[in-house]
């Protein structure tokens, strides 16, 4: 799988991943690529949401792509090739930055609804106690009309 | 011809033509399963006196149907018994309860005997990742063990019991044993997929003491039962943190906690002096 959006120079490969220990999503250590959630929905299903997700920084590549998605405008386009090399396309229609405590994963997660790309990565302020940056930023596309 | 026309059906696993005609599918309905697991012996099913399942072969599986809560007599027969009066098993009383999933089992016990179990299917959420094994006893057969990756799994599982785990997403490859021993295999090895949102049910059926001997597995599956992720935690340095530099607030609030220690020991001193 590959991921493009060109407004915002990214354009990196995505790897199946599953579930952490603690029951997060796996993320690719490389910033530079991006996870698709494998137990959820794919991009050909007819309902639900692709999830897609990527770090923001790492301490092994430093910062990666998805720190450009708080500059992804309503409107873009975004692509995600599946690795039959079939291209589909989404309109950007949503983003947000999201606390992270209290975030809306199951909507994020949903296998129901109409079929939607759902981008995750980590924003807002850091806190080096634990770790983690304090928010997501969240981007949901819809596939543009004529898709499959 | 009614006979063969349902006898098709039912090997469908959409059997259940005389109760499909009740009002099904509210969301309060409680689902049944039913698997006949004794060797030997095509039955038909009567519920509540009607017969709905016509020519039922050992090792088929129906359902699941979608029936309003309550209670239901289930009894079964030869095949082609006239009405239900001389049932081979049952008559027995199903308490259905709504939203819950069962699986009504006819079976041979510890002791070869024909007879009937109701089970009650675990249809909670499952983790995130992760798959619901549930293995059920209800073959002739003492207590076993299920050897995976060559250690006992589970142990000493009777008739007619049932053990549910939940285990990460991937293939188990299982062995059914006699209870403390990890070989010789009774039935197995086979590779059970453990679907990531799935309860996949074997069954461990037939009779250990026929001759020879009739052990077999089964399998049912229920899906949809996925947990989502707990969250998304991607990122581990800070680079991009909104506010500048992350090292900064940190000193800020240092400075900040100094100040106000300072400022204490200041009272503490002043306070001092003045006693």
């Amino acid at each position: 799988m590959r991921l493009v959006a060109p407004e915002v120079s990214i354009d990196m490969p995505v790897d199946p991943v599953g579930v952490e220990e603690d029951g997060d999503m796996q993320i690719p250590e490389d910033a530079n690529r991006a996870g698709w959630y494998r137990f959820g929905p794919a991009p050909d299903d007819a309902q639900g949401a692709t999830v897609l997700a990527a770090h923001v920084d790492s301490r092994t590549t430093g910062i990666g792509q998805f720190s450009r998605l708080r500059n992804l405008q309503p409107g873009s386009t975004v692509s995600l090739t599946t690795s039959d090399g079939r291209a589909h396309t989404y309109e950007v229609v949503d983003r947000q930055k999201i606390p992270k405590v209290g975030a809306p994963v199951a909507q994020w997660f949903d296998r129901t609804g109409a079929p939607r790309l759902v981008l995750v990565t980590c924003g807002g302020a850091f806190r080096q106690d634990i770790g983690h940056y304090v928010d997501n930023v969240v981007v949901t596309a819809r596939p543009v009309d004529g898709q499959p | 011809m009614r006979t063969r026309l349902l006898a098709g059906i039912a090997a469908g696993a959409l059997g259940f033509l005389t109760l499909s005609a009740m009002p099904a599918s509210a969301a309060s309905d409680a689902k049944l399963s039913v698997f006949h697991g004794v060797p030997g012996l095509t039955v038909d099913v009567w519920v509540n006196g009607k017969r709905t399942l016509d020519d039922f072969t050992p090792g088929s599986m129906a359902g699941p149907l979608d029936l309003p809560a309550g209670k239901y007599t289930v009894a079964i027969t030869a095949a082609d018994a006239a009405d239900a009066s001389a049932p081979a098993i049952g008559p027995v009383d199903l308490q259905l309860e709504s939203g819950k999933n069962y699986t009504a089992v006819a079976h041979l016990d510890a002791a070869d005997k024909p007879t009937a179990t109701l089970f009650t299917n675990d249809i909670s959420t499952t983790p995130a990742g992760q798959g619901r094994l549930t293995v059920r006893h209800v073959a002739a057969a003492p207590g076993v063990d299920i050897v995976a990756g060559g250690s006992a799994v589970i142990t000493n599982l009777t008739n007619p019991n049932e053990k549910v785990l939940d285990l990460p997403a991937g293939t188990v490859s299982a062995s059914v044993t006699a209870t403390g021993t990890t070989t010789p295999a009774l039935l197995g090895p086979a590779d059970v997929p453990i679907t990531e949102g799935t309860n996949t049910i074997v069954y461990a059926w037939g009779s250990a003491s026929a001759s020879p001997a009739t052990l077999a597995l089964a399998t049912q599956t229920i899906d949809g039962l996925h947990g989502n992720p707990a969250g998304v935690n991607a990122g581990e340095v800070g680079l991009v943190a909104d506010g500048g530099t992350p090292a900064w607030p940190w000193a800020l609030g240092a400075l900040a906690v100094a100040g106000v220690l300072g400022l204490g020991f200041a009272r503490s001193r002043a306070t001092s002096r003045s006693s």
